[in-house]
């Protein structure tokens, strides 16, 4: 029963709402699933935010650790019949625990690292990827590839393979030197001020390229250009598209040639050269499972383009998993999770990996670089656990899409 | 400012709450990790608290609820054992939770004490092909038994209002009952066998059987037991195929009255719909809308199982029909309260603009239902503030069946709020018991209901009070919640019967 209810309340009342519901979305929160108490449970924030602004309980540290335990996924918000946006009054909250000093030490040290380094992984500086693709970029481009730092930190592969996939559809592009971070975690985290400062800077760095759009294969780098800037008063003045979206629309408008209509090349399914996972050999049959990022689904709204691109351009037969598309659960991925309670992050994405496994398809594929990070490591840990599990296979669908037209391969 | 009724009881679980003993803390965190012993501000508020109006409404006005000393969440049946040896050796109360939907204060800590948490002993431990059982640790949330048993290509059948939210354990220490009950049973029909742990420690097993002539029925004590007696940490459950089809059909009926007597006549042929519902015009309108005539009830029928007997079924159904004026509504009416049949968002959203509206259900034998129907909607409506009383029925027996009443009430503000609630649950109460009726059909007891106990059950009571003595001597299971140790028990009601 997914549920798209319409802002009825104010989000004070929201909050009172969801404080009164015998909490029924409880089943669907994946960090509240993993955790199992009370307190992280959509109604037990709602019943700390009231009191804590009633002043029935101190706003301490020890109160602002819980607001953290939250994966903004917003699957609460999919499900409310009322429309309560919880994730959003805990943001407000996050705001607050920034603003007053008491959030999480492992908050503070990555907002911190944030600021200094200028990226989420490694100093920006050290992620001058452009230098390796500079043949396949042209600075006249009017198309802007944001590769986002969790890729170019951890899988660059995937900045090659979104390239080639640009080349191959007739698309001209550009990217950033050096690129820093959106700003997206820092805004996710509490950090308003800071996540401003960041936005203006990109939008610096993108005004007077002449740019008309920016595509990235980040879903939260999307979020946080498409609505995040706005709401921080940064206006970036060009289209903001996901890398799948852009895709998905190539052919579609005049001048692009387009990637549907190439020619897929029959015979096995997505890794079947010589591209391996911990050793082992990847899957070789054509059906795959799709796994929907929370910010480009619930957030974006885009869920039809990246089974589209699977299904019609890399000829792949796309498996549902129970709870996909709007009640698709968090990977564990979520900045405060990660950094708050990692072994909650963990059991996040083994739970997803678990859920991708039972649709019998050897790949998940993904549109995320978090999600890709947080369910490969996943897959791995169960082949590692001697489960019985043969693990999962797990691919950016870039690499997947770059590989089943021939216009890339993993090294 | 006279405390509310809420507000005496706390205080007289105050004089009896202790400090929890120094070293205690540690000991739980050996037993469970360290992680899962919660004693922080935050948590304990969170844990105040359940699904309870009144402990909803102080949450809203920032009133203050009695707070347990910590939360435990053991993870397996032996810490649960452990925990339970470490409480009651140095006298600490202890809480049984679940999810927390109960929504008669049941998981309050009133005197404070320690909260057992089950939900991570979650695990389905064995679907049973042949048996058609299933094994699961008490738990485990109602709607993830229900999915991996779908997996699998069975049914559990049970499925509350709470199945989302609701564990397994709590299913059974309330004595719940499911919208589909008419054809699977009350969970009292579905269980076969429990694990437990009594509040010594002791773990107690019950066979997996089909059927016992083994002496009186150890496993039923603590159906509905309301963590009084001991902890359930596993149970066993009857489990179905799933069903070939499901068919639904409505009818509007001309009066509330009339479809009771429909129910009554289906019920009589010995057919099992898995769904029979019957709404008042008040409830007719509200979740119907436009499908039912202004004044007219509507009433919904679900069938399921083998296709040709779900045809059948619907068809018998509609031969009862043929007596009694009405108007066939198709499936369309059933499509819609199936996939509308757990939102509950009417009440939250009506009682954030200030508004109180709690629900209450009872029961009683068909030849009584029609008073009891009667006399509560009109004692209920007669207290002042009550803006609306509106009833349906949704479990029917072939002796029976329940009454589901919905009140609201208008603008009280804040300090009236909990004695007017009260005072239209007093006058439900008191007029089911005087139509015959029982006070509670699968809500449970929890706090809401204690004070009417003696009068529900009489003299008889104190046998569930003597029992509660031996498996509990010194008290400490969930204090102060199902019944009263202490309170002498009232009059036993007589039945009225009215034609």
């Amino acid at each position: 029963m997914p549920n798209k209810a319409a802002k009825r309340f104010d989000l004070a009342t929201q909050v009172r709402i969801c404080a009164l519901c015998p909490n029924m979305c409880r089943f669907l929160c994946p960090v509240a699933t993993v955790e199992k108490a009370e307190t992280i449970t959509p109604r037990g924030k709602a019943t700390l935010t009231l009191a804590a602004e009633s002043g029935d309980i101190p706003f301490t540290a020890g109160t602002a650790a819980v607001f953290y335990r939250c994966a903004q996924c917003k699957i609460c918000r999919e499900w409310c019949p009322s429309g309560v946006d919880l994730p959003e009054a805990t943001a407000s909250l996050r705001r607050r625990a920034a603003r007053e000093g008491v959030s999480p030490k492992a908050v503070r040290t990555l907002a911190a690292r944030l600021v200094g380094e200028r990226s989420f992984y490694r100093p920006a500086a050290e992620l001058a990827e452009t230098d390796r693709y500079r043949s396949l970029l042209d600075k006249r481009a009017k198309v802007l590839y944001f590769a986002g730092c969790a890729t170019a930190a951890l899988h660059p592969e995937i900045i090659e393979a979104t390239l080639r996939l640009f080349e191959a559809g007739g698309v001209k592009v550009d990217m950033l030197r050096p690129e820093e971070c959106c700003g997206l975690p820092l805004d996710v985290l509490g950090y308003v001020d800071e996540a401003s400062e960041f936005a203006g800077g990109l939008a610096q760095a993108v005004a007077g390229g002449g740019y008309e759009t920016i595509v990235t294969g980040c879903p939260m780098c999307a979020q946080v250009m498409k609505e995040g800037y706005p709401a921080l008063g940064v206006t970036l003045g060009v289209e903001v598209k996901h890398v799948t979206e852009f895709l998905d629309g190539l052919g579609q408008e005049a001048g692009l040639v387009g990637l549907r209509g190439r020619r897929v090349p029959a015979g096995p399914g997505p890794g079947r050269e010589g591209a391996s996972l911990a050793g082992r050999r990847p899957p070789t049959d054509l059906a795959v499972t799709y796994h929907d990022p929370c910010y480009l689904g619930r957030y974006q709204g885009v869920y039809e383009a990246p089974r589209r691109l699977l299904a019609e351009v890399a000829g792949l037969e796309v498996v549902e998993m129970e709870r996909g598309r709007e009640l698709a659960a968090c990977c564990g991925g979520a900045p405060a999770i990660d950094a708050t309670v990692p072994a909650t992050a963990t059991a996040m994405a083994s739970r997803r990996v678990a859920q991708a496994g039972r649709t019998g398809a050897g790949t998940l594929v993904t549109a995320c670089p978090r999600c890709l990070e947080m369910l490969r490591a996943a897959a791995e840990a169960s082949v590692g656990a001697g489960s019985g599990d043969r693990g999962l296979f797990v691919r950016d669908i870039t690499e997947v899409l770059a590989e089943r037209l021939g216009v890339w391969r993993e090294r | 400012m006279t405390p509310t009724e809420f507000e005496a009881l706390v205080a007289q679980a105050a004089v009896a709450r202790r400090p929890i003993p120094p070293g205690l803390l540690p000991r739980l965190a050996q037993i469970v990790g360290r992680e899962h012993v919660l004693t922080g501000r935050a948590d304990l508020l969170v844990y105040a608290r359940d699904s309870w109006p009144i402990a909803a409404l102080r949450v809203l006005h920032g009133k203050s609820l009695p707070m347990a000393s910590a939360v435990v969440l053991p993870g397996d049946t032996a810490q649960v054992a452990a925990v339970m040896k470490v409480l009651y050796q140095v006298e600490v109360p202890i809480i049984p939770f679940g999810g927390g939907s109960g929504v008669l204060g049941g998981t309050l800590p009133l005197g404070g004490g320690v909260i057992v948490d089950m939900k991570r002993l979650d695990q389905v431990l064995e679907i049973n092909d042949r048996g058609l059982t299933v094994t699961a640790q008490a738990g485990i949330l109602g709607v993830d038994l229900e999915t991996a048993l779908n997996r699998a290509g069975f049914t559990l059948g049970h499925f509350p209002q709470s199945i989302d939210v609701a564990t397994l354990g709590g299913f059974i220490a309330t004595r719940s009952a499911g919208q589909f009950s008419t054809k699977y049973g009350n969970i009292e029909d579905i269980l076969l066998a429990i694990e437990a742990v009594l509040p010594n420690g002791e773990v107690i097993r019950t066979k997996r059987t089909a059927r016992a002539s083994t002496g009186p029925d150890i496993k039923s004590l603590f159906i509905g037991s309301e963590g009084t007696l001991g902890l359930l940490t596993e149970a066993t459950l009857r489990i179905h195929p799933r069903p070939e089809r499901r068919a639904t059909q409505a009818y509007e009926v001309e009066t509330f009255l009339d479809g009771l007597e429909i129910i009554r006549l289906v019920m009589r042929t010995g057919l099992r719909p898995a769904v029979i519902r019957l709404y008042d015009p008040i409830e007719s309108a509200h979740s119907f809308r436009e499908r039912v005539t202004q004044g007219k009830s509507l009433l919904l029928f679900i069938s399921e199982g083998r296709s040709r007997l779900v045809d059948l079924e619907l068809e018998t159904i509609g031969e009862v029909l043929t007596s009694f004026p009405h108007r066939e509504l198709g499936p369309e009416p059933g499509r819609h309260w199936l996939e509308n049949r757990n939102v509950v968002s009417g009440l939250p959203e009506f009682m954030s603009q200030g508004l109180v509206v709690d629900t209450l259900e009872v029961a009683a034998t068909w030849d009584l239902v029609p008073g009891l129907y009667l006399a509560m909607t009109e004692r209920m409506a007669a207290v002042k503030g009550v803006v609306s009383v509106s009833a349906h029925s949704s479990h029917s027996y072939t002796q029976g069946t329940n009454l589901y009443l919905t009140f609201l009430t208008l603008g009280p503000d804040d300090p009236t709020a909990e004695a007017l609630y009260q005072q239209v649950w007093t006058a439900a109460m008191e007029a089911c018991l005087g139509a015959g009726g029982t006070i509670c059909h699968h809500h449970g007891i929890g706090l809401q209901r204690v004070k009417f106990m003696p009068a529900e059950h009489g003299p008889a009571l104190d046998i569930l009070r003597r029992l509660r003595k031996a498996l509990d001597p010194k008290g400490l299971m969930n204090p102060g919640k199902l019944f009263s140790q202490e309170a002498a028990p009232g009059p036993q009601s007589t039945p009225r019967e009215v034609d």
